[in-house]
Parts: C-alpha cells; sequence; structure tokens
C-alpha cells in the first residue's frame, strides 16, 4: 500500500517525465553552474551516441552549451540581494529539435543590467551575417578580458556560430532582480 | 632560451614551445576558468623569443575547441607571433579536423587578423 509521500513522489517522477518527453527535454539541471558542471554538461556533445556523427554541429553544441553556461556562472545575480557572489545558479535545459537542439539557459539578475543585455542582444538579433562577422572582429581586436574572465563576445561568437536568433525574455522576481531565460537554437546549417 | 611545455587537459591545451628543437604548437581544448592566467606564460615567453627567434619558426596551431574569452588570447599569441616576423622568418600552421568546417573558418578570420602567413593543413581525427 502507497504512503501519501510514496504517492505524491510517484505523481512528481511520472509528471516529470511527461514533461521531459512532450517537450523533447534531454537535459534539465538546475543548481550551481560552475566549471566542473560546465564540463560535465557539455561532454553530452562529444558523444556520437547521443548527438551523431557531424562534427560540426557536435563542436557547435558543445560550443554554445560552453558559452551558455559561463555566461550564467560568471553573470548570474543572486535573486533576493541582486549581487553577484561568485557562484552562479541556474538552469541549463538542451531540448532536441527536428533540425538540431535549442539550448537554453535562465539565471536570475540584478535588473540594473537588463537593458545593456537588451541592447546587446537586439543588436546581434538584428544584424546580418556578414554584419556579426564585422561585429566580431571589431570586438575581439579592442576588448579586453574583464576581472570575471569573459571577453565581452559571447554573444556575438554564438551568433556568429550558429547564424540563428536569440530569443530572450525578462521575468521579474521581485524590486531588484529579474529571472533571464535565452534561448539559442543550434542546427547543422547557418 | 629555457622551454616552455604544458600538458593538455580537459581544458587547457598542450603547449610546446622548444626554441632549440624548434618546436612551437598549442593544440587541443582551450576553455581554462582563468584563461588570462593559462595564456600570460606564453605571452612572455613569447616576447622574449620575439626578440631573437630561430631563423625560422613554424608555429603550429591544431585546436581542437576554444571558447571565446580564449580565442581573444589566442589573438594575442598570433600578434606576438606577427612580432617574430621582424627578426625572422614565421609562418603558422593551422591544422584542422577536415570535418570541423567552423575550425578552418576561425583559422580563416585569424588570418585575415593578422600579418602572418598561414598555411591550412586538415587532419582526419
Amino acid at each position: 500500500m502507497a504512503t501519501q509521500t510514496d504517492e505524491n513522489f510517484v505523481n512528481l517522477i511520472y509528471e516529470l517525465n511527461n514533461t521531459l518527453t512532450k517537450n523533447n527535454i534531454i537535459i534539465a539541471y538546475e543548481g550551481e553552474i560552475n566549471q566542473m558542471i560546465t564540463k560535465a554538461l557539455a561532454a553530452f556533445a562529444e558523444k556520437d551516441e547521443m548527438v551523431g556523427d557531424d562534427v560540426t554541429l557536435k563542436r557547435r553544441l558543445y560550443h554554445v552549451m560552453v558559452e551558455c553556461m559561463q555566461n550564467v556562472y560568471r553573470h548570474a545575480d543572486d535573486q533576493s540581494t541582486g549581487v553577484y557572489d561568485g557562484h552562479g545558479n541556474g538552469l541549463l535545459m538542451i531540448t532536441k529539435d527536428y533540425d538540431g537542439y535549442s539550448v537554453t539557459t535562465g539565471n536570475a539578475i540584478n535588473n540594473d543590467k537588463i537593458a545593456e543585455l537588451t541592447v546587446m542582444l537586439d543588436l546581434v538579433n538584428n544584424s546580418s551575417k556578414e554584419e556579426i562577422k564585422e561585429l566580431f572582429k571589431k570586438k575581439i581586436l579592442e576588448s579586453r578580458i574583464s576581472e570575471k574572465g569573459g571577453a565581452g563576445l559571447g554573444f556575438i561568437d554564438i551568433a556568429k556560430k550558429t547564424g540563428s536568433k536569440f530569443f530572450y525574455h525578462f521575468k521579474p522576481l521581485n524590486y531588484l532582480t529579474s529571472f533571464f531565460i535565452l534561448r539559442v537554437k543550434v542546427t547543422k546549417t547557418i | 632560451m629555457e622551454k616552455l611545455i604544458k600538458d593538455g587537459t580537459d581544458e587547457t591545451p598542450q603547449v610546446i614551445l622548444d626554441s632549440e628543437n624548434n618546436k612551437f604548437e598549442i593544440s587541443g581544448k582551450s576553455m581554462p576558468e582563468d584563461s588570462t592566467a593559462f595564456y600570460r606564460p606564453i605571452l612572455e615567453w613569447l616576447t622574449q623569443y620575439a626578440a631573437a627567434p630561430n631563423r625560422e619558426t613554424n608555429f603550429i596551431l591544431k585546436m581542437f575547441y576554444f571558447n571565446t574569452s580564449s580565442s581573444k588570447l589566442l589573438l594575442d599569441v598570433l600578434f606576438k607571433i606577427e612580432e617574430i616576423s621582424q627578426h625572422g622568418a614565421v609562418k603558422i600552421i593551422w591544422q584542422y579536423d577536415i570535418d570541423d568546417e567552423d575550425m578552418l573558418e576561425a583559422g580563416k578570420e585569424y588570418a585575415n587578423m593578422v600579418e602572418v602567413p598561414f598555411e591550412f593543413v586538415s587532419y582526419v581525427d
């Protein structure tokens, strides 16, 4: 005879399984994202058994997963204080689409960052393939590595490699922070 | 000049900077947590080497993967290699997996940014 707790647990697993399968979610991770987690999760993209043997697609997926997770661990702020505390907490989700994969991250950020992120993401989304290449060249020549280790090139580089537009959204959490959702599609052809 | 050798790891490339044996190579994966710290000794070594290089320097770059901040540091490495050309012949040998079109593309982009001849050589993984 299942207890109430058992039943809750069984329902949870059943619903989770349904949600994952219905939405073609092949990886879902929530928690601290650091270098070790990044390597462990990105290793998925290196396996022929998992993503097939198309080298370009595999490397693109690997690259986007690494960049997106590094964004989280370098820039995610604490949900309640809005301050970066050296730990990037967030969500990573990989879905399998008919023509490739989608990489989605979700993390809290200080509302002060929304304007700058919006400008950058819109700039990239509204640029042609050639403009992105030029932008990348300009930025890599003038950029300096920041204290957090980023080159400020991440979004441009992802757009250059994937040729896809970013989907993004900021869902307000409280008066200090919002939940920043970012999705990138990775396909074989640009 | 003392050589600089580093074994590759799952997040840093193998580095061979050996002027005595005329062997110069960076190969593998580059996604260190602190890319500036990783590349600093390499850049310092190259600064010293550029002042009195060998007659001919063939620099092999055989990257499997590099993240965005490493791409900036690799450009700095290329600028250092460019300095070598003031005192000796220098060439970049950009080796790429024949099936990895993005790695070939990345090499071509670098070739456009620095004044050093590039030779593109594919390999089969």
